[in-house]
């Protein structure tokens, strides 16, 4: 099962590995990483946040309770820049950095962040594996207390953890322009009424961010649109003309005016 | 430019069929599963004890 487990668990433990193991292994070790990888980036992308990820369905789920909702607005950089923060430091540098007594680094975004990991693999195994709750320690609370704060608010937000916080989805995303399937928005069609927007659950601004880091190819905006202006492209080449267009609904609709 | 930009995708995927290829005959994949047991423990933030 190991083989093809948590892909971000794969870095975060190449990073913690890399002064221990022996230049062969960590060469065979950093080639399957870098391949298994790329090969989900490319072939699938961000479609497995919006089509396979448990905890983004659950997320989704989650937002239908009904409950005070509204778009949590972090300040701009902040919003589209923490999940970089989260990769940098708890997938690379601080298993890389910090060693325990064995040699070995800590997997710190699995270990002390990971709200996925505390609900998916904690509480479940917990269940099915009772003897399990003797290895209950601080760090369970802690994770326990901050999936809390996560569903509060995936209650509020939708896909609070996949905006702002998912350093995987960050990974996936950076290939949304070189992968398989990619949304390509047609001028011609387009008329303009902005229901791809209010659809979004990323919240992008289309079709500008059509192709951006962000978008979870949840195709919600390619099956509300009436006038078919957006399709889904599948293609090994890299079409520049598919992301040229750097211009809002908003601002198109503006200087129509 | 334009040329080159074209087949950066195809450059991407040589690149991830051949590091797989390279790691998985050369049994890339021992690393995770060496420490499976305690990589698991951490993703469930559990503590280690004398069983793990």
């Amino acid at each position: 099962m190991a083989w093809f487990s948590c892909p971000l668990g794969i870095i975060q433990n190449l990073f913690a590995s890399l002064r221990t193991l022996p230049t062969q292994v960590l060469i065979s070790a950093f080639s399957y990483s870098l391949g298994l990888i790329l090969l989900m980036s490319l072939a699938l992308g961000r479609v497995i946040c919006g089509w396979l990820c448990p905890f983004g369905l659950f997320q989704e789920l989650l937002y239908r309770i009904p409950f005070y909702k509204r778009e949590i607005l972090l300040p701009y950089s902040l919003q589209r820049y923490l999940k970089h923060l989260f990769l940098i430091f708890f997938v690379i540098l601080l298993p890389f950095l910090y060693l325990t007594e064995i040699g070995y680094g800590l997997v710190w975004f699995c270990k002390f962040v990971c709200p996925a990991g505390t609900l998916e693999a904690g509480y479940l195994n917990l269940i099915l594996q009772p003897h399990l709750t003797k290895n209950i320690g601080l760090t369970f609370y802690l994770k326990t207390a901050l999936l809390l704060g996560f569903l509060i608010l995936c209650i509020v937000d939708l896909r609070f953890f996949c905006k702002n916080l998912c350093p995987l989805g960050l990974i996936y995303g950076i290939f949304n322009k070189y992968g398989l399937f990619r949304l390509r928005w047609n001028e011609k069609k387009c008329t303009l009424c902005g229901a791809c927007e209010k659809i979004c659950p990323m919240s992008l601004r289309i079709p500008k961010e059509l192709n951006s880091v962000e978008c979870i190819r949840c195709l919600n905006c390619l099956s509300i649109c009436p006038s078919k202006a957006i399709v889904l492209e599948r293609s090994l080449f890299y079409l520049p003309h598919v992301d040229l267009k750097s211009i809002t609904i908003k601002e198109l609709k503006h200087a129509k005016k | 430019m334009n040329k080159f930009l074209k087949y950066i995708p195809i450059f991407f995927w040589i690149i991830a069929i051949a590091a797989l290829l390279i790691g998985l005959l050369n049994s890339g994949y021992q690393f995770v599963q060496s420490r499976g047991a305690i990589l698991c423990l951490s993703c469930m933030g559990l503590e280690e004890n004398e069983d793990f």
